[in-house]
């Protein structure tokens, strides 16, 4: 299945460049990462796999910037989202005195601070990231409605706003849609289900002719011819996708109704809102579509000061200060819906929850539904269900694949669960202490692997469709990257090592399309651009 | 070589070495202390104070114990009038004619020696106590814990004065009235920690071998939830010699006595003939011993800051 | 070699300011299970299932709230024990229920009419020659090992606690122990924290094997470690078990471990075994609809491999408040208004190969001529046909 071609014609949207990333503790440097390139392509699922000790967290948190700084700091490579390089201003935030026992880290606080206000433009929206403990990634003081209005809030309030506007011009059509649902409704008092969780399908509690009447209202077309293309149109149209039926439907009306109403309370500041946001919108398009540096600074000192403005402290105050925000409503909505998309029952119910209230499984899909709700182009998973039973697990994959698809986002997928990998990637990068080792399409990796390593780790894999009880392993362990091997960082443990392996770095060949590997055993053309 | 001796030999290179590993172990955790100025600072002069416990004696005249009296000075009867430090008196003397000098340093180890017993056996029994609640939990940590709490909820001066009114003001009444106070936080801590530690697998591992509850509490749960203790040791090694002077301040402890005891020195001149207008006329009889108690106090609240921060888990690797 | 009847253990949740007992947590509710010497037993199911309880229990490391154990090591006592057991099998079937206190009562009866002297009930002396003869060895590494004892410490300590060996002696045979393990003398006197992951769960067997037991019940022994550390342990214990003859009680959740490492299996679900076979047999013909559903939820490290799911909804119910009748019926694709009411038996469907499920032989039938679950399918031809549980 080799797509090859297919490939050459996606769109790169994250490049990785020759990354080199190190930790400053007391013994020593950990030379985490050593040289980390590969690329991205828009609507693929990238996996990224390896033991402990490999780099493969340290990559995922040195592009999004979350690295523990101290001890860790980037300290070369180049990482492009579009044309810009976010990595361009980090190695001014910090200078390294090499001295001979241990070296010394300067870090310059102020411009750590402004590299923070640039990352948090991007994190959230551009580059989301979820995590392995669902149960600590939720604040256990905060509703869970809350937790995923925060990033609407930082990223999407225009929106927000803009939607209450379109639904406040056309709050006629809305109020008439909300009389017929509500008529609905009534008619059926006695028929509806005793569940009212289980709505699972349209018709389930309606009766006929109800039914009927519903799906006249309850489609695509019929909200097309009467509204004029806008946020509102869009808006109805995705919660009509999400075919939740008609409690599901009748709650979002009502919403955007008062949305509606909470706007027009105070049109003048909102609309001033709208305005502000949108230009920040154009404004983060033109940063990452610029080529020209000096007009690339000036559009990073303009976005620092809008985000200034928006820090969740003074969203906060506000926000008390004026409960029926349309800000607020609209949010709620959106998380409501976010909740349905995951398939989380009850959805309108556990947006009132705490974190404590909810398992494992539930917890990461609202997890993944924040991280998605800003309809970020790159979605990075660390090890998102290791913590999970196997059969919630299953959920889960499932969950993320079906969103994949919708929304076309590149996933990089982070696990040292091989089987995780084949059942969701498309291309897979194989760690091993710090570097790249082996790069490619998912079946040319799984059943024609080149590096030794792969090799290696793919015959150790215990398998439930395999009766052989016979499990080959590779010798040694994974070194300590205070004092990595030099050479092949895994010539101490390579069967096949020689001389060679153990003064020079192999360099990135490509044996066959879309597959490249780093070992002195395979010559050819090297690459750069993987 | 003799079956034997090759057995013993090799029986102390076997001490030898398991030693060795305590020893660099005990390298790493001393380094860590060294990181914080203040730590550090702490124990140079925690140090001090407790070398000039030792080795005090050899500088001052006169018992170990009391106090140098001095009724004459330059044809003044002093008893009443404190001298200011001078050449002859390097901290002045104070009511009574004490040279304040003298009873610091024969104070220290006084005050050091009554706080170690008072500390360490507190410790002691509260490790004890603790340990065999936390572990056997159940009805025996009902019964210890509603002891412990019984002993915490008296208020602890209330009850020392008691104690002296009723025993007398001897110091071994007093030690034993601190020691019955103590106790109780000790065992709270303790008992906290090996709760938390008993539910750990290498607990469990040593059950499944057939140890016994005696072996698990002494070679496993002690060893490893004793930290705490040190660091509360150190902090409360201070808060004892503070509460002693507070006793001597009101008027409940020595004062009167001739007892080389910082507190005492604070309680003499409190209780002297101007009482505490004496802080007014004759500062230094307050001062200087509140000082010496204060940088005491202060050290070993360093230390015992550093020691908790370098005996965290966490900062351990 | 060893059989557990009746085995049962509720967990008491208190709670009200008197602390009086609210409900149980029903973590082991009548399971039997027989193990044969030298053999690896694997009992698999998710988190909250029970099988780390049931290892314990097997070891008299938790009181059970009822049931019977016992082992036989080769003793006449024993010997002459385990083939009165069947009677207690038949007996105990009988006792049904969960009330603590009626079980209590009927076990008593059945103890003082047989004179049962199971491990739960035995003398102090044999007590202690039981201890040496059973080991485990736990998932995770960190806190396995106490991390303030030196290595030859940890790993002399069974042997010191049952007075086997000392001093000199002990010294020797941890030595010797170690570099069977693949560790060397230097490891003697190091601490714990100065060891990776892998090393440390040697380390960890090495203590259990030293007294040189005759049953290891093994608790998910390399879920914490890498892959490629995790071949290495794994071919280590099978190593040991052909030299010394040991029989292994294998806990997973990773059935793939399970499978490479097991001669037979058990499926727990909430409490109860559900599916027992040999293994070839529990992966090839999977009958109880959750084994079925489990074994699909597991991926393949094969790209071409990727197939019909069938997706469990919801979550795991609360073992403190289990579904009436069949307590998987809840979330089975199969369920009838019979699996609500009644609890089914562990019946043997086919030789060696038993189930807990009323429709056991429908299933056997139909389902798996078609479902061929671990057949190998192309991604080309297959629809993502997810078989959703109402």
């Amino acid at each position: 299945m080799t797509e090859n071609q297919i490939l050459s014609k996606k769109e790169p949207i994250l490049r990785v460049k020759n990354l080199k990333t190190q930790f400053f503790i007391y013994d020593g440097i950990v030379k985490a990462l050593e040289n980390v390139s590969f690329t991205l392509y828009k609507g693929e699922v990238l996996g990224l796999v390896g033991e402990t000790g490999c780099g493969k967290s340290v990559t995922a948190y040195s592009i999004t910037k979350l690295l523990a700084d101290p001890p860790g700091r980037i300290v070369a490579g180049e990482i492009y989202l579009g044309n810009l390089n976010i990595l361009k201003n980090v190695f001014k935030e910090a200078k390294i005195i090499p001295r001979e026992k241990k070296p010394k880290v300067k870090r310059y606080t102020s411009v750590i601070k402004r590299n923070e206000l640039f990352f948090n433009q991007i994190r959230g929206k551009y580059i989301s990231m979820i995590f392995q403990e669902p149960m600590a990634a939720l604040n256990p003081v905060y509703t869970i409605e809350d937790q995923i209005a925060e990033t609407l809030f930082l990223h999407r309030r225009g929106y927000l706003l803009e939607v209450a506007r379109d639904a406040s011009n056309n709050k006629s059509f809305l109020l008439k849609l909300k009389g017929t649902l509500d008529s609905i409704r009534r008619t059926n008092e006695g028929a509806k289900s005793k569940n009212k969780k289980d709505i699972s399908s349209i018709e389930e509690d309606l009766s006929y002719s109800s039914a009927e009447e519903f799906k006249s209202i309850y489609n695509i077309d019929y909200i097309n011819s009467n509204l004029k293309e806008g946020k509102l149109r869009d808006e109805l149209i995705k919660s009509i996708k999400t075919k939740k039926g008609i409690e599901s439907f009748s709650k979002h009306v009502e919403l955007l109704i008062e949305a509606a109403n909470a706007y027009e309370k105070n049109k003048a500041k909102y609309d001033k809102l709208i305005e502000i946001d949108k230009r920040a919108e154009q404004l983060r398009r033109d940063l990452l579509s610029e080529k020209d540096d000096q007009k690339v600074e000036r559009i990073q000192k303009e976005l620092n000061k809008y985000t200034k403005s928006i820090n969740l402290i003074r969203l906060s105050k506000e926000l008390k200060r004026n409960k029926k925000s349309p800000i607020i409503i609209e949010a709620r909505r959106e998380a409501f819906y976010l909740l349905e998309s995951v398939n989380i029952p009850d959805a309108y119910g556990v947006l009132k929850r705490y974190p404590h209230e909810l398992s494992g499984g539930m917890l990461q899909r609202v997890v993944i539904s924040i991280a998605l709700a800003n309809d970020p182009e790159i979605l990075i998973a660390d090890e998102p269900t290791t913590a999970l039973d196997v059969t919630v697990q299953a959920q889960i994959l499932e969950i993320m694949r079906n969103l994949q698809k919708e929304r076309s986002t590149s996933i990089i997928l982070i696990t040292h669960d091989l089987g995780v990998i084949a059942e969701m990637c498309d291309r897979v990068a194989v760690m091993y202490a710090g570097n790249i080792v082996e790069i490619g399409d998912i079946n040319e990796i799984f059943h024609n692997p080149k590096h030794p390593y792969t090799i290696g780790l793919l015959s150790s894999i215990p398998r439930i469709d395999n009766p052989d009880k016979k499990l080959k392993s590779i010798g040694g362990s994974v070194p300590n990257l205070l004092n990595p091997p030099s050479g092949c960082r895994f010539h101490p443990r390579c069967p096949f090592a020689f001389e060679r392996c153990k003064v020079e770095v192999p360099a990135h060949i490509e044996v066959a399309p879309n597959h490249i590997v780093a070992c002195h055993l395979f010559s050819g053309k090297e690459v750069t651009d993987y | 070589m003799s079956v034997s001796q090759n057995k013993n030999s090799a029986g102390k290179s076997e001490f030898m070495r398991s030693l060795m590993s305590r020893f660099e172990s005990f390298k790493r955790t001393f380094y860590f202390l060294t990181r914080s100025p203040l730590a550090v600072t702490g124990l140079i002069i925690t140090i001090f104070y407790i070398l000039l416990a030792i080795f005090g004696d050899f500088f001052v005249r006169g018992n170990p114990w009391t106090m140098v009296q001095v009724l004459e000075y330059n044809g003044q009867y002093i008893y009443n009038t404190p001298l200011p430090p001078s050449s002859t008196f390097p901290f002045g003397t104070t009511y009574g004619g004490y040279d304040i000098f003298n009873g610091i340093i024969k104070g220290a180890r006084v005050d050091e020696g009554v706080a170690a017993i008072i500390v360490i056996t507190g410790a002691l029994t509260g490790v004890i106590l603790g340990s065999i609640a936390g572990y056997f939990g159940g009805i025996i940590d009902d019964i210890v814990m509603r002891v412990t709490d019984v002993f915490l909820s008296i208020p602890g001066l209330v009850l020392l004065i008691a104690f002296m009114a009723i025993l007398g003001r001897k110091l071994e009444i007093l030690v034993f009235g601190f020691i019955v106070i103590w106790w109780p936080g000790y065992t709270r801590i303790i008992r906290g920690q090996v709760l938390s530690l008993r539910e750990l697998k290498y607990v469990e591992a040593s059950k499944a071998a057939g140890a016994s509850a005696f072996r698990i509490i002494t070679k496993h749960l002690i060893p490893n939830a004793i930290y705490p203790v040190f660091v509360q040791v150190s902090l409360d090694f201070g808060n004892v010699i503070l509460s002693l002077a507070t006793l001597d301040y009101l008027g409940f402890g020595f004062a009167g006595q001739n007892l080389a005891e910082w507190g005492n020195i604070i309680g003499l001149a409190t209780h002297g003939a101007s009482g505490v207008l004496s802080i007014e006329n004759y500062p230094w009889t307050v001062t200087i011993p509140g000082l010496v108690i204060l940088i005491f106090v202060l050290s070993l609240n360093f230390l015992g800051d550093g020691l908790r921060d370098v005996l965290d888990p966490k900062m351990r690797r | 070699m060893i059989r557990a009847i009746g085995i049962r253990k509720y967990f008491p949740i208190k709670g009200g300011i008197l602390g009086t007992t609210k409900g149980y947590v029903y973590a082991v509710d009548n399971v039997n299970l027989d193990i044969y010497k030298g053999e690896t037993l694997g009992l698999v199911g998710e988190s909250g299932c029970g099988k780390t309880t049931l290892g314990r229990l097997l070891l008299d490391l938790l009181e059970p709230s009822g049931g019977t154990l016992i082992y036989n090591f080769g003793d006449k006592e024993s010997k002459k024990l385990l083939e009165s057991s069947d009677k207690l099998i038949e007996e105990y079937s009988k006792i049904k229920g969960r009330n603590i206190k009626e079980i209590r009562l009927k076990e008593k009866e059945i103890i003082s009419k047989y004179r049962v002297r199971d491990i739960y009930r035995v003398g102090k002396l044999q007590l202690k020659r039981f201890r040496r003869n059973v080991q485990i060895v736990f998932q995770d590494p960190v806190s396995s090992l106490d991390p303030r004892m030196l290595i030859k410490d940890i790993v002399a300590e069974p042997l010191y606690v049952n007075k086997i060996a000392s001093g000199e002696k002990a010294r020797q045979m941890v030595l010797n122990l170690l570099k069977e393990v693949g560790l060397n003398e230097d490891h003697l006197y190091r601490f714990p924290h100065e060891f990776s992951g892998g090393q440390r769960q040697r380390i960890a067997f090495a203590r259990a094997v030293i007294t040189n037991p005759s049953f290891i019940v093994l608790d998910e022994p390399t879920s914490a470690l890498d892959v490629s550390v995790q071949a290495q342990i794994l071919n280590l214990l099978k190593d040991m078990q052909r030299k010394r003859n040991i029989t292994y009680l294998f806990i997973s959740h990773n059935l793939a471990v399970i499978r490479a490492m097991s001669d037979r299996v058990a499926v727990m679900y909430l409490g109860k075994i559900v599916e027992q076979a040999p293994t070839d047999d529990l992966f090839e013909y999977p009958i109880h609809p959750y084994t079925q559903a489990l074994l699909s939820a597991i991926p393949i490290p094969d790209p071409q491999k990727r197939r019909n799911r069938i997706i469990l909804s919801g979550d795991v119910p609360s073992p403190s408040n289990p579904p009436s009748g069949c307590r998987f019926h809840t979330r089975c694709r199969f369920a009838t208004e019979k699996c609500r009411l009644e609890e089914p038996e562990l019946r043997e469907i086919r030789p060696g190969h038993l189930v807990a499920c009323h429709y056991s032989e429908d299933i056997l039938a139909t389902e798996t001529k078609q479902h061929a679950i671990l057949k190998e399918t192309n991604v080309e031809s297959l629809g993502e046909t997810n078989i959703e549980q109402k």
